[in-house]
């Protein structure tokens, strides 16, 4: 097989590579790889984030559909009727209806009080959808029959040491001891604390239930809800189940997962993503720099040698090919030692997890931004490794040889 | 055949033009060894570098084995270099990171021949300047008579029809300028390629067919044979 002119430029390349500076070709390396590192290590604290807000919300506020009532409408009537008609529905694994109210919870030890929304649920039904069951730290889950007992999150239990609360609290409520709820009806009532659960997201952490049997006493909300939970088979089905649902005759607002807590974290996720696309071209451009600076200096320190192989007949597009070859082989060295870099920080940060407050995060790795990121570099590379040995290659062989 | 007629080349050194070559017209047949020759500053090497292609006269016209080489784009003039012309430079002019026979054989494998292909002729051009058992060292590891040997290897692997040297002994002693020079003589009877070589060594004239004298960017006028070509200093 007779030899292309890249195969020239691949010849000198290796060679260049091969028996040039090991301590220069390790820097780069390394630079181009921390590079890797930077535009990605944001996107998976993120993504860490995303994921974690995500189960949660599916866990413990919206499952994977939240029916909602309609229009004008405080709450969803017969729900006990839409919720056996939804468990029918093939996919559905849980349903549960849920009533919240507004009321001031107060701890009559200490005066201290938290005005926010009660939660009632059918304990049975609601271990079909979320997982405070397994999440109850202290006493126990809610059962069918309880009545005058609340379940409460940590955060609303809180500290004796107000200092050590991250939110407003009771002051350091315990299992057994008695709060009084105050629902906006005018009914004021004793509650014995059954459970306290927590789960590390501070917003779950900060609610309070009670049965559905206790509510419809005091409310006399029997057969309402002001959503009904379902969970399916997986998050990615949510789409395809609501329109199930909606096909089975549900007539109610359907919300999926994603639809919901768009609202909440979207704002957030947004500004984080503004920051991590400002830091991945911030990090583009300190890669084209450094190439750029690199491949310069390698041809500047080369340039007598460019004038000899142009001297002899080698093509100027074959030497450009040359230093172009060596770029992509320090962009692949460094893009797999910026991969395995990351995959590291994000074992690492796996083992020793940082807390958000929504909890502990675990990194998420986007291996199509990951895939893009490296593909950026790529480009500003080669674009950046072009330049300088372009410019060398157009120069006058004498004044090439010349250095 | 190399035919030069009227070459001029005049540098800009700032704003003031220095002519290096005032219309330099010249004849060198097919298989002579020639030297180029004038005192220092004379444009001997301009005038080397117009007819080897590493740079471009101001005016005039150049025919080398037949081709109007004045007419040719940077991409064709590229590709004469490779196909019909060999180069040996002062200061060896060899690429560090290749070893000698990787030296020798890249303008082979730039011919399109294979690697394997390239080698062979590589090593059989380094037999021949003795150094066959020099192949894998680098060029740093070599000594200036035996770097130069290679830089003759890689001018003659292609068998060009021309090897142009722009004084190749300046930085041998004696008696490796007189082995580069026997190489070169050898080369040209037994190649028949011609060998047109700048140098200021008044002894190197001794292995020359024929000399061409520079003066202040002119040929020696009073050194012109009626014909117009360069005479004396030929030899019988």
């Amino acid at each position: 097989m007779r030899n292309t002119g890249w195969f020239v430029s691949w010849y000198l390349a290796v060679r260049a590579i091969r028996r040039g500076n090991r301590g220069t070709l390790a820097l780069t390396v390394l630079i181009i790889a921390l590079v890797v590192v930077l535009m990605n290590f944001l996107s998976m604290i993120i993504g860490g984030v995303t994921a974690t807000y995500n189960q949660q919300m599916i866990d413990y506020q919206y499952g994977h559909l939240t029916i909602e009532p309609r229009d004008r409408v405080t709450a969803i009537d017969n729900a006990g009727g839409l919720v056996d008609r939804i468990r029918r529905i093939p996919g559905v694994e849980g349903v549960t209806a849920r009533y919240s109210a507004g009321v001031t919870i107060t701890n009559p030890d200490n005066g201290k009080f938290l005005s926010q929304s009660l939660t009632s649920f059918d304990p049975d039904d609601e271990k079909t959808v979320t997982y405070y069951q397994d999440r109850v730290i202290s006493g126990d889950f809610l059962s069918k029959g309880d009545t005058d007992q609340i379940l409460i999150g940590v955060q609303v239990a809180g500290n004796e040491d107000e200092a050590k609360d991250k939110v407003s609290s009771l002051g350091g409520v315990k299992v057994g001891d008695i709060v009084q709820v105050a629902y906006s009806n005018g009914v004021v009532k004793d509650y014995r604390v059954k459970g306290i659960f927590e789960t590390e997201g501070v917003l779950i952490d900060s609610s309070a239930f009670v049965t559905q049997k206790e509510m419809d006493s005091v409310m006399k909300t029997s057969g309402k809800a002001t959503a009904i939970l379902v969970r399916g088979k997986n998050a990615d089905g949510a789409e395809q189940l609501k329109y199930t649902c909606m096909q089975y005759g549900v007539q109610e607002p359907i919300k999926t997962w994603t639809e919901k807590g768009k609202g909440i974290l979207g704002d957030a996720i947004n500004s984080f993503s503004l920051i991590n696309n400002l830091m991945t071209v911030v990090s583009l451009i300190v890669a084209s720099v450094v190439v750029f600076i690199i491949t310069f200096i390698n041809i500047v320190n080369r340039k007598k040698q460019i004038g000899i192989l142009k001297a002899i007949g080698i093509r100027p597009r074959v030497i450009i090919g040359n230093y172009l070859v060596q770029v992509l082989f320090l962009c692949t060295c460094g893009a797999l030692a910026g991969v395995f870099l990351l995959f590291s920080i994000a074992y690492a940060l796996t083992v020793y997890k940082i807390k958000f407050p929504m909890g502990y995060i675990t990194p998420v790795i986007s291996f199509t931004g990951l895939a893009m990121s490296i593909a950026c570099l790529y480009l500003v590379a080669l674009v950046s490794g072009a330049i300088p040995a372009w410019r060398v290659s157009k120069e006058e062989i004498l004044d090439a040889m010349r250095g | 055949m190399i035919e030069a007629d009227a070459l001029k080349k005049i540098y800009l050194l700032g704003k003031v033009e220095v002519a290096a070559l005032k219309g330099v017209s010249v004849r060198i047949k097919k298989g002579e060894f020639v030297g180029i020759m004038g005192p220092s500053g004379s444009g001997k090497s301009t005038l080397l570098h117009q007819l080897g292609l590493l740079d471009t006269p101001t005016s005039g016209r150049i025919v080398l084995d037949g081709t109007d080489v004045s007419t040719l784009d940077d991409e064709a003039r590229t590709q004469f270099r490779l196909m019909h012309l060999g180069y040996v430079f002062q200061d060896y002019a060899l690429v560090s990171e290749l070893s000698v026979l990787e030296n020798v054989a890249i303008p082979a494998i730039m011919q399109g021949k294979t690697v394997v292909e390239s080698y062979a002729g590589a090593a059989r051009m380094l037999e021949k300047v003795g150094l066959e058992r020099r192949l894998d060292h680098l060029v740093y590891e070599l000594s200036g008579g035996e770097q130069q040997r290679v830089s003759i290897a890689r001018a003659l692997v292609n068998s060009p029809a021309i090897v142009f040297a722009d004084e190749p002994c300046a930085n041998l002693d004696t008696e490796n300028s007189r082995t580069v020079l026997e190489l070169f003589r050898a080369v040209n009877r037994e190649l028949g390629q011609t060998i047109v070589m700048v140098s200021h060594e008044p002894w190197h004239q001794e292995y020359f067919d024929r000399i061409i004298f520079i003066r202040d960017g002119l040929l020696d006028e009073e050194r012109i044979d009626q014909e117009g070509i360069p005479e004396t200093g030929r030899r019988a």
